[in-house]
């Protein structure tokens, strides 16, 4: 087990859908990285970013409030906000505070993206 | 004794001092851990008290470094972890402050069995209890 391993994340195009990598652990200390990057993706009005947590090790609840906040400015603009978290912890957290049924999360990238909405 | 001076001066307690700022909470997941490993609690015990532990010592530090160093005490007694953590070296006062909310309360309350504030002359002490759920 990597003891601390701090966030990275890749930021890569497919089919068009902006998608974010994140890799490490998302706690108080990364999360305002992972904010800076979603407002960044989220100024310029796409119809879905997909951000890939399979790679996450550990998100709480401030890591969480970061989703949450993208989530509701991607929609604010008529975009949506897919999440892939196959079997990390992300998927656990998630569930314990209700929000599997928020986020539309899918299994892979690719699921992720063909889930896209219609174009506006 | 309060529920939350058990951890503390238990005769096995390990204890975690630290400055108190927000790049160095996950040292107390990997003590969290370490601890629980170490008296048997199973992988799933251990994945949810490394998120309880960090949002517990959240709640004392939030998103800004703070003044004064964050104590955390682990004790198993009964195939329980007690978590005790609190801020020492700050003015009076400056100590009382919480940082909590509301979404990281929700996760304490799904993850442990039990978990306090106590508020007194010299600042917040925040605790959790988890029973192992492996039954030993």
């Amino acid at each position: 087990m990597d003891a601390m391993m701090e966030a990275s994340f890749t930021l890569e195009e497919h089919e068009g859908v902006p998608v974010l990598s994140v890799t490490g652990e998302i706690d108080v200390y990364a999360a305002p990285a992972l904010r800076e990057q979603l407002v960044d993706l989220a100024a310029g009005e796409p119809d879905l970013v997909v951000v890939d947590l399979e790679k996450v090790s550990f998100l709480d609840s401030t890591g969480l409030g970061v989703l949450v906040s993208a989530l509701k400015r991607l929609r604010s603009s008529g975009g949506d906000l897919a999440l892939v978290a196959r079997e990390s912890p992300v998927l656990r957290v998630m569930a314990i505070t209700g929000l599997t049924e928020t986020f539309r999360i899918s299994d892979t990238v690719a699921e992720a993206v063909a889930g896209r909405p219609e174009s506006r | 004794m309060t529920e939350g001076s058990i951890a503390a001066k238990a005769p096995s307690a390990v204890l975690l001092s630290i400055p108190a700022a927000p790049e160095l909470l996950g040292l107390t997941r990997v003590t969290a851990a370490a601890v629980a490993s170490r008296y048997g609690f199973t992988f799933d015990d251990i994945e949810d008290l490394r998120l309880a532990v960090d949002e517990l010592c959240f709640s004392l530090v939030g998103s800004e470094p703070r003044e004064g160093r964050l104590q955390v005490a682990f004790a198993v007694t009964d195939s329980t972890l007690v978590v005790e953590a609190w801020r020492e070296g700050v003015e009076d006062g400056a100590a009382q402050q919480g940082y909590g909310n509301e979404l990281s309360e929700a996760v304490l309350d799904a993850l442990v069995d039990d978990h306090g504030t106590e508020v007194g002359e010299k600042g917040i002490r925040v605790w959790l209890r988890r029973r192992s759920r492996s039954g030993s």
